[in-house]
Formats: structure tokens, sequence, C-alpha cells
């Protein structure tokens, strides 16, 4: 469906005659699995202010239009149908090794970098990650799907059903980590039709995801790709059966009160550490803090200790401060990019916050926090900083960076200075502090002994099951004799 | 009126007059103690220049460049023309929906009409509907100059025209203080009120924005009237990107007729030109000029005019007999383009609203 060779090079159907003299890559609009222009297209481009990409925008008006294409062809649709897994696994093979809308994998892990500021080791080793996941995809659904109802409803027998709560899903997605956007995958593997836009910054990896699967024999009408403003994600909110929103406080504000909304707010991941400060323990804290540059849900927020929080901040900052700066297309970079203004305010919306903070990895960088790359970008270096109290806020300040705030925790204070955490790494050789953390609620995986806070299982739930929001038992009985 | 300023202010639609001759008899008729307004006359007398003798030229208006005018606080009377009270004709006050603070006031008779007459002879060169049904505003009401605007084209056009009123203060309000939800059921109570008429009524056609257009194509039981019975659309009010007209005439209404109009209360309607081959943007607005003057500057340079193709923040001057608009910097930016078939005035297109201030919000967590 994409050019073979030479540059530019284009998402769009070969057939369409292509601006020769553009030497930006074009990634078209794919509405019910076809790729379209858009009169409407906004320019990309990477960190460093250099034009990658022409994005062909989706207004709302497009938005409301595919919906209502998708759902004609639902209408005509097996209620329990779904994609058979062996797309998917297809899918993510695919994914990792094919020339898709005329991308190599390398040129596709190259843009993803250079626009989303993501370091691209990144994105190389999601290739591999994002084929496992899609391979898996069959056996998760099949793990998350309750027993009592995945059998064959026989005559004479009340029974369940598991059922799509919709048929529609509106996905307003990321631009932070390629992994993230596996998460719809579930979706899709439930049978739903997903309408995805994309994050600003990468509308690159839900093209690749989508190509591939349409390539691997996807139902068309499942897949669409609506990059757009808020608008478009407003109206995509609107008029899909549910949707699955990643977004900050303000998305949760947003849609918080909306039953048909799934949000995937900030994860305020942390760790409980109890005990002495070993290499060990240090080496899971940095793990968690600056895994993947820090940009995940996953990485850890705050580490809470029953020990000296300034000895084990000094130790977790000289640790982090190896981590290399540099543009995001490089092998060595290790740390987040962004536009100079933009890593400045994000800095400067940091020192508002500290609240009596101190930045202790601040000594690791004579030249200040942020390494200008000179190019009109900047790597964000790692923040490290120590709380004086338990409940100081900074706990609850997720910033895209290894930044991790460190703060003093005792036993009698119990989980309540830990709630609110989408992965938790209990570093303790107490077992009974595991369960403690288990029976709060807000803790949605508690992790324990020496692994970092974004380990997953093949089927854990990553906060609570995806499936069990967009699918329901309904009861279902068949007569023993017909009328 | 018939005065000898008749010929300028009230020339036939398709000879329009010179702009200069307008901008003399404009301001002979709005600075005169007999004819002026208390408004013009009273503020004149501070002005440091007599507009009646030192402006003889559209460029010589730059003489206001220092005058500023509250258009909200002005008690609305006294921006009636003295010349005019003699007249048996009915002026009507005409607010702004107050986007950039308090609403504007102004005092109209005809001229707005005049203009509206203008569009409809654009309108008919489109191939607009006109003659048998009617026709369905959906769109502010009340104090706006858009019912008056709206009742006078569907006459000339032949139609009766039915009202759904949309309060558009409101809508801000509900968005500015962050209930969308709010605004959203305001939405669909305009949108339940629409689906009566066009159920009952034989509707052809329909002016309104696009943003209530884009909301009604999401309520498959609105929609599926509107794209059935309507002949003509005309969207305005807020601006719309090329992809959405592109929908609008493609694939959303692929049986109406869609025409643009640019315009608020203080520069009255510039319509969609009838488009030409060859034209870059999907649509293209003509003021009416010369009895509204539309100039678009350097956003950072005001005194510079901008190219053609190139991109500027919108000025207007209103020089009608009912009332008088100095060259006046309003909140949009729009796109410059060549004035097409050798008509006087500048001709702009991508109107949107400029973002001064404009700083993105930073927001915590990864995502």
């Amino acid at each position: 469906m994409a050019p073979s060779s030479g540059l530019p090079s284009s998402g769009l159907p070969s057939s369409e005659p292509r601006p020769c003299e553009l030497p930006l890559y074009e990634l078209p609009l794919v509405r019910a699995g076809r790729a379209v222009r858009s009169a409407q297209t906004l320019a990309l481009a990477g960190v460093d202010g250099t034009p990658l990409a022409t994005v062909h925008q989706a207004p709302p008006l497009l938005a409301r239009l595919t919906v209502a294409e998708v759902r004609e062809h639902c209408a005509g649709q097996d209620p329990d149908s779904a994609p058979d897994p062996a797309l998917l696994r297809r899918a993510g093979r695919l994914f990792a090794t094919a020339t898709l809308g005329g991308l190599t994998p390398e040129r596709y892990c190259e843009l993803q970098a250079r626009a989303a500021g993501v370091p691209v080791s990144v994105a190389r080793h999601s290739l591999t990650d994002v084929a496992r996941t899609f391979a898996n995809a069959g056996a998760r659904i099949a793990a998350e799907c309750p027993p009592g109802a995945t059998g064959v409803i026989s005559p004479g027998e009340v029974s369940a059903v598991w059922a799509r709560r919709g048929e529609v899903l509106a996905v307003i997605a990321p631009s932070n980590n390629p992994g993230t956007h596996t998460q719809w995958l579930t979706a899709l593997a439930c049978g739903y039709a997903l309408l995805v836009r994309p994050g600003a910054r990468d509308p690159f990896t839900p093209a690749r995801m989508i190509d591939a699967l349409l390539r691997a024999g996807v139902p068309p009408h499942l897949l669409s790709l609506l990059p757009g403003s808020h608008a478009t994600g407003d109206a995509l909110v609107e008029a899909a059966d549910l949707s699955l929103v990643f977004g900050g406080d303000a998305a949760a504000r947003r849609y918080g009160h909306d039953r048909r909304v799934i949000l995937r707010g900030p994860g305020r991941s942390k760790l409980l550490h109890s005990g002495p400060v070993t290499d060990e323990v240090l080496d899971v804290i940095c793990d968690s803090v600056g895994h993947d540059a820090g940009m995940r849900c996953t990485n850890a927020t705050a580490v809470f200790t029953d020990g000296d929080p300034r000895a084990l901040a000094r130790a977790v900052a000289a640790r982090l401060a190896p981590l290399t700066p540099a543009p995001p297309q490089s092998d060595e970079a290790r740390l987040p990019v962004l536009p100079l203004a933009e890593a400045r305010a994000l800095r400067e919306h940091l020192t508002r916050r500290l609240d009596g903070a101190v930045d202790v990895a601040a000594a690791h960088y004579p030249d200040g926090p942020l390494a200008d790359l000179g190019d009109g970008s900047a790597a964000l270096r790692p923040a490290v900083l120590l709380c004086e109290r338990a409940d100081h806020p900074g706990a609850r300040v997720e910033l895209s960076f290894p930044c991790v705030w460190v703060l003093p925790w005792r036993r009698s204070q119990g989980m309540a200075p830990l709630r609110d955490t989408l992965a938790l790494t209990v570093l303790s050789d107490d077992p009974a502090l595991a369960r403690e953390a288990l029976r709060e609620r807000s803790i949605r995986k508690v992790l324990f002994g020496p692994v970092p806070t974004w380990s997953a299982g093949e089927v854990s739930p990553h906060d609570g099951y995806l499936s069990h929001e967009l699918m329901e038992a309904r009861g279902y009985g068949v007569a023993d004799r017909l009328l | 009126m018939a005065d000898d300023f008749s010929s300028v202010f009230e020339s036939p639609l398709d000879d329009p007059p010179d702009a200069d001759d307008l901008v003399r008899a404009a301001m002979e008729w709005h600075f005169s103690p007999l004819t002026g307004s208390p408004y013009w006359t009273e503020r004149a007398k501070s002005f440091g220049f007599d507009p009646r003798t030192d402006i003889s030229t559209l460029a010589d208006l730059r003489l206001f460049s220092d005058i500023e005018v509250d258009w909200s606080g002005i008690p609305a009377h006294l921006l009636v023309p003295r010349g005019s009270r003699r007249e048996p004709r009915r002026f009507g006050v005409y607010e702004s929906g107050g986007a950039t603070g308090p609403p504007k006031r102004i005092v109209d008779a005809t001229s707005r009409s005049r203009n509206v007459a203008w569009q409809s002879m654009m309108l008919d060169a489109q191939g607009f509907p006109s003659g048998e049904g009617h026709w369905l505003h959906i769109g502010p009401t009340g104090p706006h100059v858009m019912a008056k605007n709206i009742s006078v084209l569907s006459q000339l056009r032949g139609f009766l025209c039915f009202f759904v009123d949309l309060d558009p203060r409101w809508v801000r309000r509900c968005l500015s203080t962050g209930r969308e939800e709010e605004a959203g059921r305001y939405v669909d109570h305009i949108l339940d009120q629409v689906k009566e008429v066009l159920a009952t009524q034989d509707i052809r056609a329909v002016s309104s924005t696009p943003r209530i257009l884009e909301k009604a194509v999401g309520r498959a039981d609105v929609y599926a009237l509107m794209r059935e019975k309507l002949r003509g659309i005309i969207w305005g009010g807020t601006s719309a990107d090329a992809e959405t007209l592109r929908l609008f005439e493609e694939e959303a209404f692929p049986r109406a007729r869609i025409a643009g109009a640019y315009g608020n209360t203080m520069m009255g309607v510039a319509p969609q030109r009838t488009r030409l081959p060859g034209d870059t943007a999907a649509c293209v607005f003509r003021p009416h000029y010369p009895y509204t003057v539309v100039e678009l500057v350097d956003p950072e340079r005001p005194e510079r005019r901008v190219a053609e193709d190139e991109e500027g923040r919108v000025v207007i001057t209103v020089l009608t007999r009912d009332y008088f608009t100095p060259p006046t910097l309003e909140r949009d930016l729009a796109t410059r383009r060549a004035s097409a078939g050798g008509f006087p005035g500048i001709e702009l297109s991508e109107v949107r609203p400029c973002d001064t201030g404009h700083t993105a919000a930073l927001v915590e967590g990864v995502y």
C-alpha cells in the first residue's frame, strides 16, 4: 500500500499523486481502514524544530462522520465477532519487521524519537515488545474472561455470555512511549471498532500499528486513525460508545464523571523501601525511575523509605547522573528531549512545586538541570527531590522525565502516604507490608521484592483488566425445547 | 432618503461608489452638527483635526488611529445621526456576542439590509436556492443583528423564516467556567427544537454556525432530516477549516449549496465570493466594499499591510449612512487574497481567531 523505495515516503496509497517536491513524510488519516487525505494538514516538527512530517488532520465533523460510517459496518456484524488472535500475532510481526506506510522499522523509530523526544532506544526495543504483546493478545483475553461466561450454552441451561458493552471505542492516545499503545489492542481483541486520536507528538506509533493490523487482515472498519485537536477528541468521546482516554488531571476533571470514559491518568508509581540500602535496592530504584527515559506511567515518581532519606536520595542521584543527554535519535540518548522553551517551562514548573524539597541531583550538574543540545532542544536531566515529611505534596507530582521524590516513611503511617499508585514496588523482606499494600484499593499493582515498578506479566492487569471495563457478563438461557 | 449623499450611500448594489467619495460623504454626514450623531459630533470637538476638511481619502482615516471608541459604554441613542431623525425610519440597536468583553452596540436602520441584499446577489450567482420552501436560522437572535440580517435575506429570497435561538453568551459562559456538559445539554436543547421544525415544516435552507452544523451531524435523528431536506446552507459566526468545508459539501450535505459568510456585528457581512478556477482557498470572503473596508495588517507591526497570500490581523472600517466605525483592529486573523474580477476591495480567507498571549498550559503527568 506504499511506495517501496525512494524519498519522500508516504503512508498514502501509491495511486494518489504525491507532491515530489515535498521532502516531508506524509501521514494520512485512516477512515474505517482507508488511508485518505485531508484538506487540513499540520506540519509536525522534531523537538529540535526540524520539520519531519505533514500530518493530515481530522476535524470534529470528520470524527462524527467516521463514527457513523463505522456504526453502519458494525450493524451487520455478529455481536460476538472479534478478530482472530492469529491476525494480531501476524500484525505484531509486521509491526516489528515490515516496511509500513513507506517506513522501515528503523526509519519509524527515528521519526518517533525525533518527534516525541523519546530516546530512539525506546522505540527500538518497543518493536519487539509490541510484537510480543500482539502475539499474547489472545491469551490475555482468554485469561481475563470469567470462567463462568466462556462455555457454549446448551439447551436447558441458563448461564452467562461475555458480551461487549458497546461497538465503538474512541482512544485518545498519548505520545509518551510506544508501548502505551498496546493497551488499546485489548479492545480490538474484544471486537471493538477503534477510532484512535493520536497524541500530537507521536502519530507514528498508532499509524504503524494500524497499518500492520490492516495488512494482517483485520476487518478495515475496526480501525481508524484521526489526528486532530482537543475538539476532535471531544467529538469522538461524545460519538463513541466508550472511550479510553490518556491524560492528566485536566482530563480527569473533564471526563472523570463520565461513566462511558475509561481514564488512564497519571500513574504516580512508587517504591516503598524498608531495610538497608544495598546496591540491589539502588539498582531497582534507579531502574524504576530512569527506564525508558522516565516517561512511562509505571516509572517511579516517589520513593518512601524508613531509612535515611537524605543518604538514599544522594545515592540515587549519583546513580542516575550518568544517564546520557543526547539528541533523541542518537544511540546513546537516555533522557527525554524537549524544545528548549518547553524544557525550561517544565523545570520552572518543578521549581514552583518544590515546597521546601531540595533537588540533591543538582550537585551533579554544574551547568544546570537542562542539557542544552545546541539545536534548539534540551535534555531533561534527572531530578531527585528530598522531602522532609511523608505528606509532602511532591509525591503526587509526576513529570515526564526521570524525576523522583524521596520521602521519609514510618511503619505507623501505613499505606496512607502511598495511595493513588498505579504500580508499587515493596523493597523489603517483610511480606506483611506487601499484603497491607494489596489491601489498599488505590494501589493498582503491588510488586514485592527487588523488581522495578514497570515490570508486568503476560496477563497481569495494568490498571485493572481493561476488558472488564469493555465487556460484561450478561445472562443467557436456552430452553430445552423449541416453542 | 434622497439627499446630496444618496448617490454614494444608496448607490445601486452593482455599481458601488468610489471609496474616497464615500469617505468624504461619510465625514460630512457623520461630523456635521446638522446631520452627525450626538456622539460623533461631540467627540470630534477633542480630535485635534476636522474630519470634514482634513480627511478626504481612505488613507486619511489613519488620523483616527489614536481615537478609541468604547462601543460598549456609549448610550446607543446618541449614535443615531441627527440627519436621520427627520426620516420615518426606525433604527434598531444591535449587540455583539461579547466574545472580547462586554457587548458592543451599534444602531442600524437600512444600511445592513443593503449589505444583505448584496450578499443575496452573490448567492444567486452561486445557485443558492430561492422561492420554494422555508428558511431555518439556528443561531443568535435576540439582541444580535444576525436575526435581522437573516429575516431580510430570507424575505429577499422568497422564504418564510423560522428561528431557533442560540444565546452565544451563555455557551461562552458555560465553556469558560469548565461546564462543557451544560453547554452540551444546551446544544441538545437547540437540536431538539431544530428537529421539531424540520419534521413539521418545509425547510429548504438553513443558516447556522459550523459548530452547530457539526453537532447536528452527530445527532442521527436531526441529521437524517437535514441531509434529506436541505438544498442550501449558510455557515458563519465562527471559522471553519478547509477539511470541514469539504466534508460539508461532499459528504455531509451533498444535496445542498454551501455558502460561507464572514462577519460580525461591527463590520457587517462579507459573503463567500463565488469560487473561481485557480482559487487556492476553499472559501474566499468578499467584504461589502467600500461600505465595509477590511485591511489585513502585520500583527507585530500594525502599520504594515500584509501582502497577498500573507496572514494578517483584521482591521475594519465602516462607512454607511447609519453608522461610522473608524479603522479598528479586530481579534481575527485571516489570509489576504488577490481580488478577483476587478473587485476594488481586498478579499480574505482562512479566518480564525487570533490567540493573543497564547501560552501552552503545562500539564503534569506523562501523557
